[in-house]
C-alpha cells in the first residue's frame, strides 16, 4: 500500500504564524479523512486546564508536553488512492524550512515513504522543531509553536494506543532488562 | 293595538331627571381606585420580587457563560488530545523506522 505522509513540527514562537500551509487547502475536497486543527495560546490554555483536571496518568503526561507550547497547527490528509496531491506540496514545505536556524536532525527514509525531522534553534535551546513524514496515501502537518521538551514530547509514546518504540527483533527477556535500565 | 301602544309608551324617549348625569359621574368618582390599590402585596414584597429577579437573571447568565466556557475548554481538550495523538503517531513512525533500518543493517 502506497502510503504518503507528511508531518510538520515547529516549536518555536512564531514558527506556526511563519508556516503557510493554506496552500494545502485544495487537498480537503479530495478525501473525508481530514483533520485541521490550529490551536493558538488562548486554547491551549483552557484545554490545559480540564487536561490537569483529569487523573488519568496519559492525560498528565500530555499536560506536561504542553506545557511551553504557544500555538498547535495540524494539517492532515488521508487518501483512498495514491497521487491526490503533488510532490511540489511538499517541496513547498520543505521550502519553508530551509531558512536561517533550521536543520534536519532525523530523517527516515522508506521505499514509497519519508519521515523528516526539522528542528530550529535559538539561543543555544532548542527553538523549532519540524517533522515531516510522506507517504503515497497520507499527509499530515503538525506545527507546534513554543518551547516544546523532546523528551516530554517521546513519553507520549505508548499513550493514545501508539505502541512504544522497541526493538523488534530483540528477545523479549532482553528488552525487558534495557527497560528496566 | 293596546300592545302597541303600550310598547312605544315603554320605549319612547324620556328625558333622564334632572342631575341624573352629575350622580353617575360621582359614583363613577367615588368608585375609581386610588394608584395604591394597584399594588400586589406590600412595597417591601415588590422589592424582593424585583431583587430576585435581578439575582436570577445574573445567575442564569453566569451559568449560561460558564457552561459555554466549559464546552469551549471540552472542545480544546479535544483538540489538543488530537494533535498530540497525531504528533505522537509521526514522532512514533520516525522512531521505529529508523529503529528497523538500523536492525536490518546490522
Amino acid at each position: 500500500m502506497r502510503t504518503f505522509t507528511l508531518l510538520v513540527c515547529l516549536a518555536s514562537f512564531g514558527l506556526a504564524q511563519q508556516l503557510d500551509l493554506k496552500f494545502l487547502d485544495h487537498l480537503a475536497g479530495k478525501t473525508d479523512e481530514v483533520v485541521t486543527l490550529t490551536l493558538g495560546e488562548d486554547l491551549l490554555k483552557l484545554g490545559a486546564g480540564l487536561i490537569v483536571a483529569d487523573k488519568d496518568p496519559d492525560s498528565r503526561k500530555v499536560k506536561d508536553a504542553i506545557g511551553g507550547l504557544r500555538q498547535i497547527l495540524v494539517r492532515s490528509y488521508k487518501f483512498k488512492q495514491d497521487g491526490e496531491y503533488s510532490p511540489a506540496d511538499v517541496d513547498k514545505i520543505y521550502a519553508q524550512l530551509k531558512g536561517p536556524g533550521w536543520s534536519q536532525v532525523l530523517e527516515a527514509r522508506e521505499k514509497k515513504g519519508r519521515t523528516t525531522i526539522h528542528m530550529r534553534t535559538s539561543q543555544n535551546a532548542a527553538g523549532g522543531m519540524v517533522i515531516v513524514s510522506a507517504e503515497p496515501r497520507e499527509l499530515t502537518v503538525v506545527a507546534i509553536t513554543g518551547s516544546i521538551d523532546m523528551e516530554k514530547l517521546g513519553q507520549l509514546g505508548g499513550n493514545f494506543g501508539i505502541p512504544e518504540v522497541k526493538d523488534a527483533k530483540k528477545p523479549a527477556a532482553k528488552q525487558e532488562e534495557e527497560d528496566l535500565l | 293595538m293596546d300592545f302597541e301602544q303600550e310598547l312605544k309608551r315603554a320605549l319612547g324617549r324620556q328625558q333622564p331627571p334632572a342631575g341624573f348625569a352629575q350622580r353617575v359621574m360621582a359614583r363613577v368618582e367615588r368608585r375609581r381606585p386610588s394608584p395604591a390599590s394597584y399594588r400586589i402585596g406590600p412595597r417591601w414584597a415588590q422589592w424582593a420580587v424585583a431583587a430576585s429577579l435581578i439575582v436570577a437573571s445574573a445567575t442564569g447568565t453566569s451559568w449560561y457563560r460558564q457552561r459555554q466556557e466549559r464546552a469551549r475548554a471540552e472542545e480544546a481538550r479535544q483538540q489538543i488530545l488530537l494533535a498530540m495523538r497525531v504528533t505522537a503517531e509521526k514522532i512514533g513512525h520516525v522512531q521505529q523506522t529508523i529503529k528497523r533500518i538500523s536492525l536490518e543493517e546490522n
